[in-house]
Formats: C-alpha cells, structure tokens, sequence
C-alpha cells in the first residue's frame, strides 16, 4: 500500500497545476460575456502555467520516485518539463490574439492546451510503461481535438481526422509492445525491465513494437506519413504547440524507456541498428522533401522530421552511461522545442481573421511591412538551419560530435550533409522578406499583438541566450543522463 | 476440457469477426461484434480472469454495443445510402494487411513459445489471481495513479468530444 505522503503529492505537483488550470478554464468560461475577448482564460492558463514551472524548479535535484514506481521527478524528466511549460504558455500568449481571429477563443480551446500539456509533464516523468501510454494518450486527444478545432476549415478537420487515425493506429503498436514486454518479463517498471536478459524474442519483439509506436510519436521516417498533413491543417498556434510540445514529450519517454529498461549492452545492440536506419531515413527523406514546399507550415512539418533525425543521431550516438550522447538530445530537444515554435507563432501573429498566412511566396517584402516579426523569423530559421551563434548550431554541434566520438562516424557526415542542404530552404524565406517587394498586404491596421510579440521576444532570446551561453543548459542536461541511475 | 472449450471460443471469435467486416449491413456487424465479445468473455475466464471477462459483457457487450446500434439507427441508412460493394483490389489489400497484422501476432508468440519464453504456465499463478478482490487491491493501491489518470484522459476526450461536436464556439 503506498503512503499517499508528502513525495507523491510533490511528484504530482508539476502535473496537477495545469489539470486544476484546465478545470478553472471550463468552470469560468460560462461566466464570461460572449463576444468579448475572453482575456481571464488566458489569465488562469498563463497562471497555472507558471505555477507548473515554479513547481518543476522545486523538484529540481535528487530523483524522487513516488507511486509505486510509476512516476520519477528526476532532472530528466523535468529537464524536458521546462521546454514543455515553456512551450505551453508561448502558446497560450500567443493564442490570446489569434484564438480571436480565428473565431476559437473559448473555453475548450485553453483547456484542452492545459490537459494536454498535464500529459505531456506526465509522460516526461513516466518511469513505468503504464504511465508512458495513458500520458502519450493524454496528451494525443487532447491534440488531435485541438487540431481540429477550427471546424469550417475542412483542412483542419482533414488533419485531424489524419492525425487521429493514424496516431490511433500507432497507439495499438505502442500497446501491443507494452503488453509483449509485459508477457515476457511480468513487470511495467522500466528499471525491473532491465533486470531481464534482453536477447530473449518476445522482448525484443515488444521492443519492435514499442520503436514503431514511439516513431510515430516524433515522427520519424517511415512512420511520419501524419505529419505534413496534421501540421499544414491544424491552426498554426496549435500545430507550434504540436511541433514542440509533443515531441518533447515524446523524447523524454523514448529515451527514458531506451536508456532505463534497454540500456543493457545486448539490449543497445538491437535498437541502436533499427534507430540508425530511422535516424538517417529522417534526416534524408525531411530534407529533400522540405525543399519542394511551398507553404511555410508544410516545409516546416518536413523541417521538424529532419530535425527528428538529427535528435535521434544523439540516442544511436548514446555512448552509454558515460557517454554525452543522451545528454546532447535533451538539449538538443530543449533547443529545438523553442526555434520550431518560433515559426508559428510569427504565422499565428500574421495570420488575417479566419485566414492562415502560410503561403512561402506572401513572405516577400515582409521586412518592410513588419520589420520585427521577419527579424525574429529570420532568427529562427538561421536557427533552424544551424548557423552560429544561435541555439541549434550548439545542438547540432553537441549531438552529432557525441555521435562521432563514440563510433557513429556515417551518422554524422549524413547529419552534416542534411544540414548543409537544409540551408536552402531554411535562407529562401529570408531571401523573400529582405529581397523583394511587397506582394501581399501585411494586417498593418489590427491593433498590436502585444502577447503574441512578446511571445516572440522570449522565444528569440531564448534561442540566443543558448546560443551565446550554453554552458549552463548543457551541464544541466548532463547532470539530468547522469541522474537517471 | 480447456482445450475443448478455447477451441469453440476461438472458432466462435474468428467466424464473428469475420462477420462483423464481411457484412454489408452495419446493424449485422454490430450483432456479431456482440457474439465475438461474448467468445472473448470465455477465453478471459479460461485464463482465469473472471473480473476481466464479466466487464467484457457488461461493458462491451453491453453499454457500447448499444451505443454503436443506436448511432446506426439514427442514422438509418437505406439500402442505397451503404454504397457499392468495395472492389476486389479494395478486398486484396484488405486481405493482405489483415493478414500481415495476424502475422505481427502469430510470429513473436510462436517464437516465445519455441524459445520456452514469456507466459509462464497458470498454475504458477498466485492465490486469487484475476479475482475482483486482488484487482480492486492492486487498483487503488499499486496502480492507483495510472487509474485516477485514466480519468484526465477521459475528461480530455469529453472536453474535445463536446467542443467538436457544439454548433457555435
């Protein structure tokens, strides 16, 4: 019988605040006067947010375990936990105007940001299979609904549709995997998984299972089919949530899940192969298939399966315990949840009423028009794209040199190749807005965004601040690898 | 006597939902998902979990099943509105994913059953094992976080199933 005492109440406290925020949303929302900017939701969203995040900065320290083992407040999971609350709450800033203008701005739409991002906190904290699935579909119904909130868009209706029958699709292989494992061993625990020899079939059968679930989640070649469609249609303030948050969280589960219950030498031998294949398949195919895009989400969608590739250079390149691999993905996540939420919080700022600005080609003379949201665009693709002295370049840097200093040598010269080529169609958006002459009108008139660009502006700084000083962040992520034993 | 009894079940299980997608008339499928939920009532108390297998009936086979019978009557499609048989290239590719899927089950069991892996014999099984009293205990007790939790994935699904479903926002 566990002791519902003071360390499972502290453990659930990063997790509790956004649920009893998303609570408050619905049960304010019928008080609220229709027609009005529903300003007090994004107040309540905003506060249990930070609350989130003060509570993740009070675990911080030694790993506590609590629940008979299901949930762990380590560095690990509450390392990914700061770039998900932080990604949470840029999103509701940056809803609070485009919520409006795109005729969403009720209650259901902030609580459904809120409980999905409690999944998300959940996941990253998850430290038995059990815990890992019901965050995972936590967090995934509430996205596919928010993907398909603006309902008189058929294109985000198709996209959710696409993204709830697929990712339900993967969701039966992450089960049947957890079940296969369960089968083999008896156990959920990750760190009583290891405890099994790993050579055995129906293990390494559920750990199949559980690769092609988890890819699906982070949307990995062969298994990213959902996600240029999902991110093209649902609205951009949703999908810059769906392109940070989820993957993060789905980070943080995949790698605890590799490194805890199948970090074993024999165990390693058999994903590390399978992840290699991923790892390059997403990088080449996210990157030649960015290049042909002529809408801005969708290029972006195939940029964020790229960037799956590069992360996932970092689990192959592990190194084990010892090694700085694990630690170069957290920051390298950390780092991209940021720069791939900074694109769509631009479109969100831009986008008319009822209309997304997404089109590559309405970008040109944007500089004129707008002068600060194409300084911060262009800030997140030279992002993007890697080049100095912002935050992916340190992340690039730091996974694919772990890669190669433990042995991954092709790994990385086809991480290096992609990024070189990456640059293309990271640079012809900037080219556009600096370039030529104004085509289309930018909403000069609407009255400032102050949120939205404030939003913005922490999103930039961030990215430069990691970028300038990383040391910081990256002994941190090194700390969190180090804390998971 | 085992055997005989999870033979019939099986048989019983594979011809219903052989029925449920080979039956143009959805009200037909709905019937034999019933059927194939009660086959799969006995195969769960064959394997000792009697709780298991009377949630099966009374959640399945009852509050869901009805669910589904309802939603196709209010719909109540006429012979026309089903639409064409699908064609037989439609059914090959039916055929065969189906097949693969049965594969991806078959192949790992037989090869844990070959290797003597995994799924150790019931008798080993401790005292009271699948009854509602050693489930309930390991509910509220080891498990009980992953159940409250199953409760925000519910009340997630509600949120969303009613904001999709409102006229206006």
């Amino acid at each position: 019988m566990p002791d519902i005492g003071s360390a499972e109440l502290r453990v659930l406290l990063p997790v509790l605040a956004p649920l009893l925020g998303a609570l408050a949303v619905l049960l304010t929302d019928p008080y609220l006067d229709k027609g009005r900017p529903k300003l007090p939701l994004v107040y309540i969203a905003l506060g249990s947010l930070m609350a989130a995040w003060a509570a993740l900065g009070f675990l911080w320290g030694d790993r506590v375990v609590a629940w008979s083992g299901a949930l762990a407040a380590d560095r690990f999971g509450l390392y990914l936990g700061f770039a998900i609350a932080t990604a949470a709450g840029l999103t509701v800033l940056s809803s609070a105007g485009y919520a409006r203008k795109m005729g969403v701005d009720c209650g259901e739409y902030y609580s459904l940001l809120l409980l999905a991002t409690a999944g998300m906190l959940l996941l990253a904290m998850a430290n038995d299979l059990l815990m890992v699935f019901l965050g995972i579909e936590t967090m995934s119904i509430a996205v596919y609904c928010l993907a398909g909130i603006t309902r008189e868009r058929p294109r985000s209706v198709e996209a959710a549709m696409k993204y709830f029958l697929l990712g339900a699709f993967a969701t039966g292989f992450l089960l049947y995997g957890i079940a296969l494992i369960y089968g083999a061993t008896g156990e959920v625990r990750l760190e009583r998984i290891a405890h099994h020899a790993a050579n055995r079939p129906l293990l390494l059968a559920g750990l199949g299972f559980l690769l092609v679930g988890f890819g699906f989640k982070v949307g990995a070649v062969p298994f990213h089919m959902w996600a240029p469609d999902a991110y093209e249609g649902a609205p951009a303030a949703v999908t810059g949530f769906m392109a940070a948050g989820v993957k993060a969280a789905g980070f943080a589960a995949f790698l605890r899940v590799l490194l805890t219950a199948f970090g074993g030498e024999a165990a390693a031998a058999a994903w590390a192969p399978a992840l290699w294949m991923l790892a390059a398949l997403s990088m080449i195919v996210g990157t030649l298939s960015a290049l042909a895009q002529t809408n801005l989400k969708r290029m972006l969608a195939w940029s964020s399966v790229a960037h799956t590739g590069y992360a996932l250079v970092g689990v192959v390149g592990g190194g084990g315990v010892a090694g700085n691999g694990s630690a170069a993905v957290l920051f390298y996540v950390l780092t991209y949840s940021v720069m791939t939420l900074g694109p769509f919080l631009v479109i969100a700022l831009l986008s008319r009423a009822g209309e997304e600005f997404e089109q590559i080609d309405d970008l040109a003379g944007l500089a004129r028009r707008r002068p600060v949201a194409a300084a911060a665009l262009s800030l997140f693709l030279l992002s993007l794209a890697g080049i100095p002295p912002t935050a992916g370049f340190m992340g690039k840097l730091f996974v694919f040199r772990a890669a190669i200093d433990s042995g991954w040598l092709g790994l990385g010269v086809i991480g290096i190749l992609a990024t070189l080529v990456s640059v293309y169609y990271y640079l012809r958006p900037i080219v556009l807005m600096y370039m030529r002459e104004p085509r289309a009108e930018f909403n000069a008139s609407e009255p400032t965004d102050w949120a939205s660009h404030f939003a913005i502006g922490v999103a930039a700084l961030a990215l430069l601040l990691l970028g300038v000083l990383p040391s910081d962040a990256i002994a941190a992520s090194l700390e969190s690898v180090r804390g998971l034993w | 006597m085992d055997d005989l009894i999870f033979t019939a079940a099986s048989i019983v299980c594979f011809l219903s939902a052989l029925a449920v997608v080979t039956r143009k008339n959805p009200i037909y499928s709905a019937v034999s998902l019933i059927l194939f939920f009660g086959g799969l009532a006995v195969i769960f108390l064959l394997l000792r979990a009697p709780f298991v297998a009377g949630m099966q009936l009374i959640v399945y086979g009852g509050a869901i099943l009805v669910l589904f019978l309802f939603v196709i009557m209010l719909l109540n499609l006429r012979e026309e509105e089903l639409g064409k048989e699908k064609g037989g290239r439609f059914k090959a590719f039916a055929a065969v994913a189906a097949g693969a899927l049965a594969l991806l089950v078959i192949v790992p069991v037989m090869a844990a059953e070959t290797a003597r892996d995994g799924f150790g014999p019931l008798a080993s099984l401790p005292d009271g094992f699948g009854s509602v009293d050693h489930l309930g205990l390991a509910l509220f007790t080891q498990f009980a976080l992953p159940f409250e939790v199953t409760s925000v994935l519910l009340l997630a699904a509600i949120v969303g199933s009613v904001m999709l479903s409102k006229k206006h926002v």
